[in-house]
């Protein structure tokens, strides 16, 4: 009897064990990229980038959506194909709705978000579509709403043979998982702009750290995703004034370099805000200070390799943020490589 | 009026006030669509009520399908007066809205062969807008035609029908929107500088600000002036350099910028030039704006600390020819200069009652709304408040007028973090003498009357704060007489309601911890004041203490300490004493040291009680505190080395001292029984790392 006991908790172990997702990969790994421009032209060096590294899929910001002046859930910012989409790479539409679109009533929207994108992709011959993404900051007061709301549109695309993945921030980790069949883990803008001067605010390793031990344990297949991009962060004084989109900063009538990655301007401009979602400008002006950030090469290897070691099998997967001619060349094709194919 | 009892208990970020800009000399309200609430009045006028201006922007929800049955109120005004020419039009304009490419940011995604409809549907709308004969919507028409030659992306299109027919008609707002679609159209050929002549001179601000975006300095004044002295465009140049001036200044004191001498070289020099420019500008008398000009030199004069200057350059800017905005623009600048060297007389009080009037009145401020119409002057009105009147009238020793002040002033701009934090800060005392202050009406003067009558305090608000005033400040038994008159009513509406219900003041907190999260905070109906129970507590405690004698003196002791620590800013039970809670609250001088009584009693019991487990207690208590208080001396890492998490000691810690004394006393003394020890996780990892 005592035998029989032994083997009826043996394998209750093993039945719980066996359906515990805990650590779990994603299903059908390849290596893959952002897409998170508002028009879908590749540059030739984006396409060349593509193909050297086998990028197999493509997760494309197809829209946001924010609320209108009726607090009311809408698209915005659509992106315009004016190029065709690389034939053997996979394309997941990805959606970023913004954190104050959570609150009751935006369950009426998962049908129409949903009808949206399958349109997008019929309209414009995108075919084999088998995934969706969610991105959304969401919080412990909208996370309730964000999950039903998931859950909602993950049934919907069921329907259609589709998977819904969604984007976990650091600190999501420690938070329930939402109802989705994976997660991407975004190693990126992990630290505070407002501090950018004693921290790298796009990856630090010591903003990583408090939350590495939460990986093990979380319930969610996961990938990862790392940032190749820098920003030009704007200062007057201490203070953390915007960030500048990809400004010329060898331009001497406007700027003078000062020491690495450090430059002064030098005569007044104004600039489009890469903030605002709206069509703002910034106004630097003479005597403030450009600060250029990015992550080394070394920290994305290291952050790389912890996160291997705290949870083997999340970097399956590897997502770049982003494929932009612009970001591309922040690091060599061999990095890129260590990331990809370690 | 205080609101200060029923904010939200938790809330620790603090607010900065944004940098407001003093110098407006356009309506930065013009940044909106310029022709929007001209062509809105149309709709208005033509459906004899305000309702036509919502039904204006209705327009573009109607599908072409719903037209004929459209309950838009112009759509349904022009279906009743069977005005075929009104409706005609409308059908057709509605007929664009629907495929003027906004769909692409519908819900309803277009499909192939709906993207080919729309394009066809575009050409339509314009064919037949060429083909108008009528004269009524002669000129709307011909928008249409450029907003479809728009949406095709045909500047060039647009370009020619502009100078061989929309040039030509009559003088309207559509006229004046269509010649804004030819800008747009010259700009995206190439003709930047003509296209930005025509946003200038069409007062399009948004354009305007795009298209001059590279002589936003003194260069591209100088460049702009030598070209056109009256130029619409330096309205905007001179604002924007004036302001992006100040918001330099403001900065300048940074060691940060200060550090690069050649940038505090470059906007000094930059400084420079515009004041001896706008001193060429008024002395060639070509510009038909002086007042602009001499308020922008005089601002600047101001801000780089020539007082005298600025005073007189302002008051002359005041009556200098411009536009009305220019004028008052010059009397809000010297409105705040007026502050800094002012005295306290009759004279200076009655001129800053007089301009705050004017403020109300040209900010659109009234006791019914925060809000101000104009939001630049609700700007002024906070900067000319908290950043110079207030200052001041405490640099002169009048701070009750001062905290009458910021509670007029959170009246108007609805910014509560200054006023309370001023209420938060008094003693009883001077909480006391505040509002005696604020019944003096007989000798204040005129300001201080008009402020004072802002500010009235009721007796159950005054009551709370003084109760628990005088319970921060260790006073229980007069905090008792206050405290009594507050209804559990009041409590119930004060975010602390949420902690007060929940939260034991009685628990050991070194022995059990009570965690809230403040996300789920909701005001709680509470069955007693807390406050008042736990006065009564310290004043029955502290009878009891004066009679007893022996160990039951030190178990009162204890408890003493117990409570002490609960009410402090550190206790779980903080809403005795304190309002709201942060992670960076510190010990203010308004009260009494909670903590550091709590530690001394503590001291005192383990050193000279006979009951070996209550001295144990009392060393395992200063110890938690030790650590609350100065930081745990066990910390935890990430290894990148190791990839783990790694524990370590930092020795140099108090906190290491005591845990050192405390474990080591434990050892020495195996038969002391203390659970809480042993379960305790610190303790654990303590003495696995020692």
């Amino acid at each position: 009897m005592r035998n029989i006991i032994t083997y009826i908790l043996l394998l209750l172990a093993f039945v719980i064990t066996s359906c515990k997702p805990a650590g779990k990969p994603v299903a059908d790994p390849k290596p893959g990229v952002y897409y998170w421009r508002t028009s879908l032209r590749l540059d030739p060096a984006e396409r060349a980038f593509l193909q050297e590294h086998k990028v197999g899929k493509m997760y494309v910001r197809y829209f946001d959506v924010v609320l209108d002046g009726n607090e009311q859930p809408v698209p915005n910012a659509t992106i315009s194909f004016q190029d065709s989409v690389p034939q053997d790479i996979e394309i997941i539409p990805t959606i970023f709705i913004v954190n104050n679109c959570m609150k009751p009533g935006i369950d009426s929207i998962a049908p129409l978000l949903v009808q949206r994108v399958l349109q997008m992709n019929e309209t414009h011959d995108i075919n084999g579509v088998k995934e969706l993404q969610i991105d959304c900051d969401w919080t412990a007061g909208t996370q309730a709403t964000y999950f039903a709301f998931l859950a909602q549109v993950r049934q919907l695309l069921a329907k259609h043979g589709m998977r819904l993945s969604a984007t976990i921030r650091l600190h999501q980790l420690a938070m329930e998982a939402p109802p989705v069949d994976y997660g991407v883990l975004m190693m990126y803008n992990t630290g505070d702009l407002k501090n950018s001067k004693q921290r790298n605010p796009i990856l630090d390793k010591r903003d990583v750290q408090p939350y590495l031990k939460n990986l093990a344990g979380y319930t969610l297949p996961l990938c990862a995703a790392y940032p190749n991009f820098g920003w030009q962060l704007l200062y007057t004084g201490d203070k953390f004034r915007d960030i500048l989109y990809s400004e010329d900063l060898s331009d001497t009538t406007l700027y003078r370099k000062v020491s690495e990655g450090k430059y002064l301007v030098v005569s007044s401009i104004d600039l489009p805000n890469y903030l605002s979602s709206n069509s703002t400008y910034t106004y630097l002006n003479a005597g403030d200070t450009v600060i250029v950030v990015k992550p080394e090469a070394e920290t994305l290897v290291e952050v790389h390799e912890a996160l291997s070691h705290e949870r083997p099998g999340i970097n399956d997967q590897v997502i770049i943020y982003s494929l932009n001619k612009s970001s591309i060349n922040n690091y060599t094709p061999s990095d890129y490589e260590k990331i990809y194919r370690p | 009026m205080l609101a200060i009892a029923t904010l939200q208990a938790w809330a620790c970020g603090g607010w900065v006030r944004p940098n407001y800009y003093m110098f407006s000399v356009f309506n930065r309200n013009l940044m909106e669509n310029p022709f929007a609430s001209e062509t809105k009045q149309y709709w208005i006028d033509y459906v004899g009520n305000e309702s036509g201006g919502w039904a204006s922007d209705g327009l573009s929800n109607i599908t072409p399908a719903e037209f004929n049955n459209t309950k838009n109120e112009i759509v349904a005004t022009a279906r009743k007066r069977s005005d075929n020419a009104t409706l005609n039009y409308l059908r057709l304009l509605v007929k664009y809205l629907n495929n003027d490419g906004s769909q692409f940011n519908r819900w309803n995604y277009p499909t192939k062969a709906q993207l080919a409809q729309q394009k066809a549907a575009v050409a339509q709308v314009k064919t037949k807008a060429i083909a108008y004969r009528g004269t009524k919507y002669r000129n709307q028409y011909a928008l249409l035609v450029m907003r479809c030659n728009m949406t095709d992306g045909n500047h060039q299109a647009n370009i020619t029908y502009w100078k061989n027919t929309a040039s030509k008609l009559k003088e309207s707002v559509y006229k004046r929107w269509m010649k804004d679609i030819y800008a747009g159209a010259l700009f995206n050929t190439g003709k930047k500088d003509e296209a930005c002549k025509i946003y200038a001179e069409l007062g399009d601000m948004t354009s305007i600000k795009y298209c001059v975006r590279k002589k936003r300095n003194l260069k591209g004044i100088k460049e702009e002036y030598a070209a056109d002295p009256n130029s619409p465009t330096l309205v905007f140049l001179v604002q924007d350099f004036v302001n992006n001036t100040q918001e330099t200044l403001d900065n300048g004191s940074n060691p940060e910028v200060m550090r690069y001498v050649e940038a505090t070289g470059i906007y000094q020099n930059e400084i420079d030039g515009f004041i001896d420019f706008a001193g060429q500008v008024l002395n060639e008398g070509k510009t038909q704006s002086p007042s602009m000009w001499e308020a922008a030199r005089g601002w600047i004069n101001y801000m780089t600390g020539n007082q005298d200057v600025a005073i007189e350059q302002l008051t002359r800017a005041k009556s200098l020819a411009g536009t009305q905005r220019m004028k008052d623009n010059a009397r809000a600048c010297l409105m705040l200069a007026s502050i800094k060297n002012a005295q306290p007389t009759t004279e200076f009080f009655n001129y800053m009652l007089g301009e705050y009037r004017w403020l109300d009145q040209v900010a659109g401020i009234d006791k019914n709304n925060l809000y101000a119409t104009d939001p630049h002057y609700g700007d002024v009105f906070e900067r000319v408040t908290y950043d110079a009147l207030v200052p001041q009238l405490n640099a002169w020793g009048m701070r009750n007028t001062a905290i009458a002040v910021l509670g007029m002033a959170q009246k108007r701009s609805g910014n509560m973090g200054e006023y309370n934090f001023e209420i938060d800060s008094l003693s009883s005392s001077e909480l006391d003498a505040y509002n005696h202050y604020l019944s003096l009406s007989e000798e204040h003067n005129a300001f201080e009357k008009w402020v004072t009558g802002e500010n009235k305090m009721d007796a159950t608000q005054f009551n709370d704060l003084m109760g628990t005033k005088l319970l921060r400040e260790g006073e229980f038994n007069a905090a008792i007489n206050y405290l009594e008159k507050v209804p559990l009513s009041y409590i119930s509406e004060q975010g602390i309601s949420y902690y007060m219900a929940r939260k034991d003041y009685n628990q050991e907190i070194w022995l059990k911890r009570q965690f809230l999260s403040f996300l789920r905070e909701e005001k709680t109906q509470v069955k007693s004041n807390a406050k008042l129970q736990y006065c009564r507590d310290m004043v029955a405690l502290d009878e009891r203490l004066a009679k007893a004698e022996g160990e039951d003196k030190f178990n009162l002791l204890y408890k003493k300490a117990c409570l002490l620590y609960q009410a402090s800013y550190k206790g779980d039970c903080w809403y005795l004493s304190h309002y709201s809670q942060g992670v960076y609250d510190v010990q203010k001088s308004n009260e009494a040291d909670f903590i550091n009584n709590s530690r001394q009693l503590l001291h005192m019991i383990e050193r000279n009680t006979g009951n070996a487990q209550l001295a144990f207690k009392c060393m395992f208590a200063q110890t938690f505190i030790m650590g609350e208080t100065g930081g745990y001396c066990v910390q935890n890492e990430y290894d990148w080395q190791s990839k783990s998490y790694v524990y370590s000691l930092d020795t140099s810690m108090p906190h290491y001292r005591a845990m050192t004394r405390m474990v080591e006393y434990m050892s020495s003394n195996p038969s002391i029984d203390a659970p809480y020890y042993s379960k305790c996780d610190i303790v654990k990892q303590f003495n696995k790392l020692r």
